[in-house]
């Protein structure tokens, strides 16, 4: 195309081709738009305004828009048509040669007749749109209404319904109202129906009564008639007085009636009575009944009144006696330390009979012994002091003649004897004193105690040394002791103290001759000490009194009853405890438990 | 050894008889019972001066032994003397007012006080 411009000219004047994209308007005087870009030619038709730009399409459809389109043809022959209009429309003129290159007019106005007809349906058609709209808008506003009224309509009902549910309710209540009404009416008219009916039975008894008078009436009229029959034959004064025989029957005939009347209206008037007798009756009943619960109440609530001052007054005293109790408490431990110190006294005084005995026993054998030897001493005194003249320098044959003469003389061999003896019994009652001493001093000590790891055979051992005497003579003890048994943490003494009592009573049980078994065992926690017996046994009804403070079978004097308590009060301090099985006849067996160790 | 008192001592503790034999064994013709049926029968078989005895004895007590002579031996001697440890009143009282208890001496013993008892009981005894 480019070539075509520089070679051509149109009526003799140069021109020029550019090609691309469209930039200014104003430098050209034909603008070729090709069928690839025809898209963009309305907005180039716009671009140009009015400025003389030629616009040339190919194969545009829009005739109205069109000033000169090329269009193909099936022969290849250049065809082109024209839109006159919008060329002028640019301030151009059309060369009316140009049609014999192949082009043609467009048909503008009939074009403008298509669009307006096309329009004019358009139009028609907005129309109908319109008027359906309307009708449907119409219908809308219909329903709308509709709705409206409907679901005012509704609302209404609800009110309605709310309303005639109220009413319903209101009948309901009247109902009930009436039904206990009607029931009271009822009630009201059985009640009448039970004293008509008495009344009635009353009524038929009285017209009884009355059909039998009338009876007899009857009786008498035929006996008047017969008395009439026999007086007609009499004369005339007679017939008179028969006249006024009947004139007096009409009379009673209506005497009769008016009794009639009388007896309804007795009995009516009976019935009335007694009905308003019986409502007054009921009236009175109920004001009464009704005045005696009142009665009743204001005194119920004299009572609660009373009853509330009672409380307050108990509530008061509870508080006093609480404090008296809580004193008293206090005067009570005071007492129960002060027992427990009498009760360590007594155990020291029952004991105190078998130790004077036991320490006593003893002492005598050193006393005795002593007091021998003092005598064998004596005994032996010349013979030594003739030792004592012996002399290694000197002849001694004299001093040995008269030492040989003193031993002969004397039972010399009785009293080196007596001497050998005396002075193993002297040992023997010394040990046993300080056996006891030892046994003892344990007892001493218990109000001072602390916890102490300690071996509870021992402890055992303590208590049967202080009760030697009481059971020698006819109790065997038996120590089954288990060989390892651990020390334990205790209160020595006061288990000492403890076993002491067990053994004691124990052989108190036994009344001739018997045994004690004493059994110790233990497991990693625990020891298990058993005491049994095969005395007496204790009564089964007195064996859980047994631990109760002052329970005592023994004779006033002989013990407080304190022992066992005590006892339990030991083993429970040692976090123990303690049971016992008895059997009348068989013995006694007491068990008790110790932990080994107190978890303090 | 003929004319010395006869004592018969009673306890069941066995050193206290020796010791009670070789303290007075000078002085007194001493026979030792341990209980109270030997010393019944050592007083049914030879003649007894002072029954010393000890009050708490297994089977039979000194005060039951002494009753026992007394039953058994109402009018004649011997004189009775009582050595314990320990006794309850009520016993020994019983035993001087109905058993012919002369004294009662408690243990321990004083040898020299206990041989002047026994040559006072027998002067009262026999009124020497």
């Amino acid at each position: 195309m480019e070539k075509i411009s520089k070679t051509s000219k149109i009526k003799g004047k140069p021109f020029s081709i550019t090609t691309g994209k469209i930039t200014s308007y104003t430098n050209f005087h034909l603008i070729f738009i090709s069928e690839n870009f025809i898209h963009q030619f309305l907005e180039i038709f716009d671009k140009i305004e009015s400025l003389p730009v030629l616009l040339v399409s190919e194969n545009f459809k829009d005739q109205k828009s069109a000033m000169i389109n090329l269009y193909d043809s099936e022969n290849k022959k250049l065809l082109f048509e024209i839109n006159k209009s919008n060329i002028i429309n640019q301030t151009l003129t059309i060369d009316d040669e140009i049609l014999l290159l192949g082009g043609s007019v467009i048909d503008v106005a009939k074009l403008y007749k298509d669009s307006q007809r096309n329009l004019k349906i358009i139009e028609q058609k907005l129309k109908e749109n319109e008027s359906k709209l309307e009708s449907v808008n119409k219908m809308l506003t219909k329903i709308q209404a509709e709705i409206k009224t409907q679901s005012l309509l509704s609302e209404q009902q609800q009110k309605t319904i709310d309303l005639q549910k109220g009413e319903i309710q209101q009948q309901e209540l009247q109902t009930e109202n009436q039904k206990s009404v009607i029931q009271n009416q009822t009630q009201l008219l059985n009640q009448l129906q039970a004293t008509k009916e008495e009344q009635l039975q009353k009524l038929s008894f009285a017209e009884k009564e009355l059909s039998e008078q009338l009876k007899e009436l009857e009786k008498g009229n035929i006996k008047l008639k017969q008395q009439q029959a026999e007086n007609l034959k009499m004369d005339s004064i007679l017939q008179q007085k028969t006249d006024l025989l009947d004139q007096q029957g009409q009379t009673i005939n209506r005497q009769r009636q008016i009794m009639f009347l009388f007896i309804a209206i007795i009995v009516l008037s009976g019935i009335l009575v007694t009905v308003i007798l019986i409502g007054y009756r009921r009236n009175k009943r109920k004001n009464r009944l009704l005045l005696t619960q009142k009665n009743h109440i204001e005194e119920i609530n004299g009572q609660l009144k009373n009853s509330n001052l009672q409380l307050q007054f108990i509530n008061s005293e509870l508080n006093n006696k609480n404090e008296e109790i809580s004193v008293t408490l206090e005067r009570l431990k005071e007492t129960q330390s002060q027992l427990l110190q009498a009760e360590k006294m007594a155990s020291l005084g029952v004991l105190t009979a078998g130790i004077a005995h036991e320490v006593n026993n003893p002492i005598n054998f050193v006393y005795a012994g002593v007091n021998s030897l003092k005598k064998d001493y004596n005994d032996l005194i010349p013979i030594l002091e003739e030792i004592k003249k012996l002399n290694a320098n000197t002849n001694n044959e004299n001093s040995i003649k008269k030492i040989i003469e003193l031993k002969n003389s004397s039972d010399f061999i009785e009293v080196l004897e007596a001497i050998g003896q005396t002075i193993d019994d002297i040992k023997l009652g010394a040990v046993r004193t300080a056996e006891i001493i030892k046994g003892l001093r344990n007892f001493s000590r218990i109000d001072k105690e602390d916890w102490q790891v300690f071996d509870i055979h021992d402890c055992i051992n303590d208590a049967i040394i202080l009760l030697k005497n009481k059971y020698k003579h006819h109790v065997e003890i038996i120590r089954d002791f288990d060989k390892n048994l651990p020390t334990i943490e205790c209160f020595p003494g006061k288990l000492n103290q403890a076993f002491v009592n067990i053994i004691s009573n124990a052989v108190d049980a036994i009344e001739k001759k018997g045994q004690i078994i004493i059994t110790t065992q233990h497991n990693s926690e625990n020891i298990y000490l058993k005491f049994k017996d095969n005395g007496k046994g204790i009564p089964e009804d007195i064996q859980n009194k047994i631990f109760d403070p002052f329970f005592t079978t023994k004779k006033v004097g002989k013990g407080q009853g304190l022992g066992l308590a005590i006892t339990y009060g030991i083993i429970e301090e040692h976090k123990g405890k303690i049971n016992l099985i008895s059997d009348i006849g068989k013995g006694t067996e007491f068990s008790i438990v110790l932990p080994v160790k107190q978890k303090i | 050894m003929e004319n010395k008192p006869s004592i018969l001592y009673v306890d069941d503790e066995e050193i206290n008889l020796r010791l009670f034999k070789l303290t007075f064994r000078r002085d007194f013709n001493i026979i030792t019972a341990a209980s109270a049926e030997e010393g019944m029968h050592i007083l049914e078989t030879q003649k007894i001066d002072v029954v010393v005895t000890d009050q708490r004895m297994p089977e039979i007590t000194g005060v039951e032994f002494l009753k026992k002579i007394n039953d058994k031996f109402p009018d004649i001697p011997p004189n009775r003397l009582m050595v314990s440890g320990y006794a309850h009143d009520d016993d020994i009282e019983e035993a001087f007012q109905n058993y012919r208890l002369y004294k009662f001496v408690q243990k321990p013993w004083n040898a020299e006080n206990l041989k002047k008892i026994i040559i006072e009981s027998i002067h009262d005894n026999y009124g020497k």
